[in-house]
């Protein structure tokens, strides 16, 4: 079943998100029991979205005092703002 | 717990402090994604705070036909694109970046380290593709958000996915350290044992 093309990855790219209809799934776990070919095709699929895991560059970056330091200058400026002012209370006319 | 919907609601009726819970929901999310834009610890700072402020003033139009979180982004993304065409003569410009990134990748093909391959590869990949590998990798959303985010249908935004993915794959497998990459696998290979990612998608 595997070929050159890379046209099987799709599947097991749909397999590992979870995107695969689950009658196709049990195929495609019976075609990794027992071809070897495809079983390597799929783990570097699986190793690669593993990788990526690891990838985020902004992942160790110190975000927290930015995102704190972000909230409060927005919520002074909201604060400052009267665009969406509450509705001055009507007074009623019926007596 | 209320949504973000009723929170837009309570905000325009005047209830700001429901506007400081749709951003204690959203600004790490927000921070992020704009970090990894821009990789610049201060512009970031000012293009999230930028983006809150003009979401805040603009929430009168927001109808609610994609979710709040896309809305934002958004909003953050085109608040970065103008930063950037207003500094562009101080800051690198997209194509600078990406030659620079491809002439050092190749300079860089004896490396050992995967990672530092694996996100030189990324920032290569067409700006579609990688948004939806980062949203989807990083940031764990469905494709029905990613989609929304993208302003695309939801196949379109699987596909970038699947396309960046195989392209990543192709160029690892280009590089010579990497030929050996998993060759074998034990006969008694299973698939329960592989673990599977157990990401929710709706739709």
């Amino acid at each position: 079943m595997s070929d050159e093309s890379g046209a099987t990855d799709w599947w097991w790219i749909e397999y590992l998100e979870n995107e695969m209809d689950p009658g196709v799934e049990k195929d495609l776990e019976l075609l990794l029991q027992h071809s070897e070919e495809d079983r390597v095709s799929f783990e570097h699929i699986r190793q690669l979205r593993e990788w990526l895991g690891s990838c985020d560059p902004v992942k160790d970056w110190p975000l927290e005092d930015r995102i704190g330091r972000v909230h409060r200058k927005v919520m002074r400026e909201i604060e400052k703002d009267t665009y969406f002012a509450p509705p001055a209370a009507t007074k009623s006319l019926s007596v | 717990m209320k949504t973000d919907l009723q929170l837009i609601q309570e905000v325009k009726s005047g209830a700001k402090q429901s506007f400081e819970v749709l951003m204690l929901r959203h600004e790490k999310f927000l921070m992020k994604v704009v970090v990894r834009m821009t990789r610049d610890l201060d512009a970031a700072e000012d293009i999230v705070q930028d983006a809150f402020i003009k979401a805040y003033k603009r929430l009168h139009i927001f109808e609610g036909r994609s979710s709040f979180r896309s809305w934002l982004y958004q909003i953050a993304v085109n608040t970065a694109r103008n930063r950037f065409r207003k500094h562009s003569r101080e800051t690198l410009s997209a194509e600078t970046v990406e030659q620079a990134v491809a002439a050092e990748a190749e300079n860089k093909l004896m490396a050992v380290d995967v990672r530092a391959i694996l996100q030189e590869e990324i920032e290569r990949l067409p700006d579609r593709q990688k948004t939806a590998l980062t949203l989807r990798i990083f940031e764990d959303l469905s494709f029905k958000e990613i989609a929304e985010i993208m302003t695309c249908p939801y196949d379109t935004a699987k596909a970038n996915y699947r396309h960046a993915l195989l392209k990543l794959k192709e160029r690892l497998q280009g590089n010579l350290l990497l030929k050996g990459w998993s060759q074998t696998l034990p006969a008694q290979f299973s698939v329960m044992e592989m673990g599977g990612t157990q990401v929710e998608v709706d739709g």
